[in-house]
């Protein structure tokens, strides 16, 4: 494995407050070595060698953590790491203002408690089995065709036909929200000013696409999400318009994307790993217990957050304003937190993980990923317990805010 | 080494002994209570460690952070004596700990 060069960027580009050995060129929308995949190419950050914390001046200059000890101060430290702006690059975070993600404790736990209103485990209890129906409408067809894009297929159809469910939208104005949640995790632009335009427009379609829906929707009774949140009351106040617009265009956002990246790794893995698969095929019963040790072993997400005042950290002088890039991988991935950690095993005795973040802002959506993830896998293996990943199969990554694999075909053997 | 004390859902009781570095949770997974799902291994992110704890000990009990509490709200079973044993780790002050299993969500 190849690992980074300190100093090995143009001089004129560092900071007076960074020096010279914690800076290494480190694109986060285009990491050396995702060829060969998302969490492996993360690893590289953490070579033996590399400092705790560095510094790059791509996308705008920022920080980056690389150990999970790190990864976890800082999602718990929002008095030092703010969540004002936590999309790189900072110019393009600046245009990303959806609630409670950018909101640090105290305001933000009046709006979290509305989301996790939403998405807390009674909840998930009640909608479970129209989750699994949707999970088996879209495996079904697959199983006499032998093959599949399983990301095509399956992983980016499954999360957002539930979330549509749960929100009650119709599923054919799914591929416009799609594109607008990819446009703010992954936006277009050669450039962080072409990003923060591309940000900022799909920030705004979401918004015009969501202002009707709420309008019809306040003052109803609806058990949907949307109405859930837009009757809800903030501090023993009315949720205002705008909040209401930027706390779903959230909950859009982040239920549109993230699974489905998820499912596509995991599958990938058992595609290629047959007596991984064959552990969980044999013994249905272990998969919900199975679930977080994959969550540990494939973690996606890759936000920051932003430096609230001058102060030493880890042996540097951070300065007000500067950003930290938090890669949630190197947190369950990282040696000193979990033993054999590229191990995937099922019945480990502890395990800890980054995965969902942490702290106040950690995944509100989590009960309904799980929930997702063991589904897919009890359904998926009940009718299709063997498959593998094809011989010609070219999967392709791609790192972000939230990493990706497309690509990922799979074949069985049809009865 | 502490002793615990641990009644089923059925009622029946069991007892174990655990050090500092095991939790609650840890004990009542290795005794394959069913209930004890256990789903997130100790991250305080899934409510399936659910237990009741002997109202004699709860001075004694670590303080429940907000996670915690919010995680308990979303059970259907939840009392003044609710915990989720992930969250107690067997110290000696918990020598004799009585702790009832919940029932299911």
């Amino acid at each position: 494995m190849n690992s980074y060069t300190a100093g090995a960027v143009p001089a004129g580009d560092i900071p007076d407050n960074v020096p010279i050995d914690r800076v290494f060129d480190v694109d986060c929308f285009n990491l050396a070595g995702i060829e060969e995949g998302y969490q492996e190419a993360c690893k590289r950050l953490q070579a033996p060698g590399m400092p705790n914390m560095i510094w790059t001046p791509r996308n705008g200059g920022h920080w980056i953590v690389t150990r999970g000890k790190l990864v976890r101060d800082v999602l718990n430290s929002p008095d030092r790491f703010s969540s004002q702006v936590i999309v790189l690059p900072k110019e393009a975070g600046e245009k990303y203002d959806l609630l409670p993600t950018r909101l640090d404790p105290p305001q933000h736990g009046g709006h979290r408690a509305v989301i996790n209103k939403t998405l807390n485990p009674r909840e998930m209890r009640r909608i479970e089995s129209s989750v699994r129906q949707i999970a088996i409408d879209l495996i079904e067809p697959l199983v006499a065709k032998g093959r599949c894009d399983f990301s095509l297929d399956f992983a980016q159809q499954f999360p957002i036909r539930v979330f549509m469910k749960m929100v009650d939208l119709p599923m054919t104005d799914a591929p416009l929200l799609k594109h607008y949640a990819t446009q703010i995790l992954r936006p277009d632009g050669a450039n962080s000013a072409e990003m923060a335009i591309s940000v900022e427009n799909a920030v705004q379609g979401f918004y015009a696409y969501l202002e009707p829906v709420i309008n019809e929707r306040r003052g109803n009774d609806g058990t949907d999400m949307v109405s859930i949140v837009i009757n809800s009351e903030i501090d023993g106040a009315p949720i205002s318009q705008a909040d209401a617009l930027s706390l779903i265009a959230n909950l859009l956002l982040a239920g549109l994307d993230t699974v489905v990246s998820f499912l596509s790794f995991m599958m990938l893995f058992l595609g290629r790993n047959p007596e991984h698969l064959k552990q969980l095929a044999d013994n249905p019963a272990s998969i919900p217990q199975s679930v977080e040790e994959l969550l540990r072993r494939f973690p996606i997400v890759s936000d920051a957050r932003m430096v609230t005042d001058d102060f030493e950290y880890d042996g540097v002088m951070l300065k007000r304003g500067d950003m930290v890039q938090v890669p949630t991988a190197l947190a369950g991935l990282d040696e000193e937190m979990n033993e054999d950690p590229w191990k995937v095993i099922f019945n480990r005795k502890k395990l800890e993980h980054s995965t969902f973040g942490g702290g106040p802002h950690r995944c509100a959506g989590l009960h309904l990923a799980r929930m997702e993830i063991t589904i897919t896998l009890q359904e998926w293996l009940a009718r299709i317990p063997s498959f593998r990943v094809t011989k010609d199969a070219n999967p392709i990554f791609s790192s972000g805010m939230v990493a990706m694999v497309e690509n990922v075909p799979l074949e069985w053997d049809v009865a | 080494m502490i002793k615990l004390h641990i009644v089923t859902t059925d009622g029946d009781d069991l007892y174990a002994e655990a050090d500092e570095s095991q939790s609650v949770m840890e004990i009542l997974r290795d005794k394959n209570i069913e209930e004890i799902r256990a789903l997130c291994g100790g991250q305080l992110s899934c409510a399936t460690c659910h237990v009741y704890v002997d109202p004699a000990y709860a001075d004694r009990l670590p303080p429940m952070l907000a996670e915690e509490d919010d995680l308990l709200d979303s059970s259907d079973h939840r009392t003044p004596e609710s915990r989720l044993s992930c969250q107690i780790f067997c110290v000696d002050a918990l020598d004799g700990i009585k702790v009832t299993v919940a029932p299911s969500d």
